[in-house]
């Protein structure tokens, strides 16, 4: 009788083992939001399930008391945090060694995965393929919120003013003027200076990503007043003042995640798949033509 | 008031409804402005604080830019609105970037940096504050110089179009009060009317109102009310004719009969007292020719008895027709000097024969006095005092007194008789009343002494009063004023 006892206890506890442990590969997690923006995070979540194959998703409520309890019965190999909201969260699980970021910019090594921060090469080669017109491209941005990042910034970074030339002298790729302020209100007076005064009808302007709506009204009428050409990592800005707004493209920026979790040391990249969009309002506005050929490159023009 | 009072009941209940819906009017007018005025005011701070904080955003960027004139021409865009006396933008601390419109100069306002909007008061205008703030940090601050006139002109026309509509409605509720007031009041004026009818004693009055279910079964109680006041009217009047009748019948009977007694007592008194003297003539004759024989004594003595009789008969029947003249108010008093002594003197001398049938011992006490009054009269009053303390005394004394007080002539008759029953005190002045009325009784006489004797005094001006004598007999006091 006692093997049959035995045999019994050895079922049950593969069956406990079994419903208390889930075991999955990656963990994709982000938080709840409308059907607007819900589109997006289904698309960097296609986009990881491009490169890692199947993935489990998790939607953060407000009202979700425990993420650690849900985390430690997943128990996923990888988490992919999209948004801040979601990071954070996860970054105070015991989980934190395995989570990997996208959808917020980020300096590492705060967190490792897909910052939303330009690479300035990448922002160049950006620029000169959708506006190869601009000579001259001003980036302004506050120092803790980067929306560009620069591999020369360290070597010249006393004067908070950095030029620098192309690699390639004779390409279509602009110089970038990088102007950083060390608060919004700092930023916003450079800003101003430079749209009003230092930037002609050849330069473009960056705007900063947090850009208060009030100011970039400002911005935009002064800008629009002197034919100067802005543009925006925010989508917001493509309605209210700049030509061109370089966005992130959620499917190759999942895909971008996929490929770092996958490889052996992977740590932090800056995003590289970009969309743009195109105000053809503005462009008329400042004599701006493009052709049939040109505004296919855009993902979104609007009138 | 006394307007009010003139008025009819309709006029009334108009003037009634009227006051109460001017009173109703005039505080709902009075609460109705009361309550815009503050919802207006309320809502214009509100307004002009919003405006304020637009025009704090506005300058926001200009504010960070330092840039003077890009903030004077904001500002002066904000005092376009002529309500607006003033636009002022301050950069921290406390430094005027740019200002636009007029030298108004507002209250000390709060410490600066403003950190929220707010405002000050003053009787012609507000000044209202708006903080311009990036990521949290106060950068400056704008000021806002509101004029009051623009709603001070607004609330005076809402009250003057308020006060004009209630006046209006008022006018237009009266009207319907006045032209309506009738059937409200019909009933009240018909019930009114009938009333005033019923007082002057019209007869067949009737109310003819209806209308509510109420009102029918009211008309026709006060219908029936009228009916049996009018019936028990006619009943009372002409009970009270009847008796008003029987008592004019009792009342000539009752003036005949008085009459044709004092006609037979004065002819009955007048009769006897004529054949009383021819007795008493005779009797006196008589005994004056009997010889002066002793055997004759013993008729002497009848004689002399029969004429103390005689003497009591007459006086009897003077007292008599005395009471009758008094009754008759053919007696007036006739006041004189009197020497009361002899007065006293001679009355207490014609109690004599009585007092020697009596036993009694009389005593006479007072001074010699003169005063003004009536002497028959007084005579009257001191003899029946005497004659009455006399017939009711047995071997006992009588006293008999006078004498005068500052105001008063006082005459006191006491004796040590059967006394008085204290109930009877309020009936012995009665005409014709004794004590003992039986026809068995032990003391004889007319009862008319005490009644003669108040008559007498009454004529005299003065009073008079009986109490007991002690534990026997009684004491008669009479108080006649000095003249």
């Amino acid at each position: 009788m006692r093997w049959i006892y035995r045999a019994l206890l050895f079922v049950f506890a593969l069956f406990v083992s079994g419903t208390a442990f889930c075991k999955v590969p990656v963990l994709v997690v982000y938080p709840e939001t409308d059907a607007s923006l819900q589109h997006i995070y289904t698309a960097v979540i296609t986009g990881i399930d491009h490169q890692v194959g199947s993935t489990t998703q998790l939607a953060l409520t407000p009202d979700m008391i425990n993420l650690q309890a849900t985390l430690d019965h997943l128990q996923p190999d990888h988490i992919i945090a999209l948004g801040k909201t979601a990071a954070e969260a996860v970054r105070h699980s015991t989980y934190n060694d395995r989570l990997w970021v996208g959808m917020m910019a980020f300096t590492p090594p705060d967190y490792r995965g897909v910052s939303l921060t330009l690479d300035s090469k990448r922002l160049v080669q950006q620029v000169a393929h959708f506006a190869p017109f601009i000579k001259r491209l001003f980036v302004v941005q506050e120092a803790r919120n980067l929306s560009v990042s620069l591999n020369e910034k360290a070597a010249a970074s006393a004067s908070k003013a950095i030029k620098f030339k192309s690699a390639n002298e004779n390409s279509n790729e602009p110089d970038i003027i990088l102007r950083e302020g060390e608060d919004m209100i700092m930023t916003i007076r450079l800003l101003g200076h430079l749209v009003e005064q230092e930037a002609t009808t050849r330069d473009a302007v960056l705007l900063p990503v947090n850009l208060p709506n009030d100011i970039l009204y400002e911005i935009s009428r002064i800008a629009w007043d002197r034919h100067i050409i802005l543009l925006s990592t925010n989508l917001y800005h493509l309605e209210n003042g700049a030509l061109i707004v370089l966005y992130p493209d959620p499917v190759a920026l999942g895909e971008q995640l996929g490929r770092l979790i996958a490889k052996k040391n992977g740590q932090s990249e800056s995003l590289q798949g970009l969309k743009a969009a195109l105000n053809k309002l503005i462009a008329r506005h400042l004599n701006l033509d493009f052709d049939a050929e040109a505004l296919q490159r855009f993902e979104v023009t609007i009138k | 008031m006394n307007r009010f009072q003139s008025q009819d009941l309709r006029q009334r209940f108009e003037t009634a409804v009227f006051a109460v819906m001017a009173i109703a009017g005039s505080i709902l007018m009075l609460f109705l402005n009361l309550a815009i005025a503050e919802f207006a005011t309320d809502y214009t701070r509100h307004y002009w604080q919003e405006h304020t904080q637009t025009f704090a955003d506005s300058v926001k960027y200009s504010l960070i830019m330092h840039a003077a004139s890009g903030s004077e021409d904001i500002a002066r865009h904000f005092t376009v609105d002529k309500t607006v006396l003033k636009a002022s933008i301050y950069s921290n601390p406390q430094r005027v970037l740019a200002s636009a419109g007029g030298n108004e100069t507002c209250p000390s306002t709060q410490n600066p940096p403003i950190s929220q909007g707010s405002f000050t008061d003053t009787p012609d205008f507000w000044c209202f504050y708006a903080p311009v703030i990036q990521d949290g940090k106060g950068i400056g601050y704008v000021e806002l110089v509101v004029s009051k006139q623009e709603l001070k002109a607004v609330l005076l026309h809402i009250r003057w179009i308020s006060g004009l509509m209630v006046l209006a409605i008022l006018v237009i509720l009266y009207a319907a009060v006045t032209r309506f007031s009738s059937r409200f009041t019909r009933t009240m004026v018909e019930l009114s009317s009938v009333l005033k009818n019923v007082s002057l004693g019209i007869p067949g009055q009737q109310v003819a109102f209806s209308g509510s279910a109420d009102l029918a079964p009211m008309r026709d109680t006060f219908n029936d009310m009228l009916t049996r006041i009018e019936s028990n009217e006619r009943e009372l009047e002409q009970k009270i004719s009847e008796k008003t009748q029987a008592l004019a019948k009792a009342l000539e009977s009752s003036e005949a009969a008085n009459h044709y007694k004092s006609y037979i007592i004065a002819a009955v008194s007048h009769e006897m007292k004529t054949p009383l003297h021819a007795i008493g003539a005779y009797l006196e004759l008589t005994a004056a020719s009997l010889p002066p024989d002793a055997c004759y004594d013993s008729i002497r003595e009848f004689h002399r008895r029969g004429l103390l009789r005689v003497g009591e008969l007459n006086d009897l029947i003077c007292n008599i027709l005395l009471h009758g003249k008094l009754n008759a108010k053919m007696v007036e008093a006739a006041f004189k000097p009197l020497a009361i002594e002899p007065l006293m003197l001679a009355c207490a001398e014609k109690l004599a024969p009585s007092l020697e049938r009596q036993q009694n011992r009389l005593k006479l006490s007072g001074e010699q006095l003169s005063v003004i009054s009536d002497a028959e009269l007084l005579t009257h009053v001191v003899t029946n005092m005497l004659s009455n303390a006399c017939k009711f005394t047995s071997a006992g004394d009588i006293t008999l007194s006078w004498w005068q007080t500052a105001s008063d002539l006082l005459i006191q008759v006491s004796d040590t008789g059967c006394g008085i029953p204290e109930s009877c005190y309020d009936k012995i002045f009665d005409s014709f009343w004794q004590v003992d009325m039986s026809s068995t009784r032990a003391y004889g006489g007319t009862g008319l002494g005490l009644a003669i004797t108040k008559q007498c005094v009454d004529l005299l001006g003065g009073i008079i009063t009986v109490r007991a004598n002690g534990a026997q007999g009684s004491v008669f006091e009479v108080k006649i004023p000095n003249r």
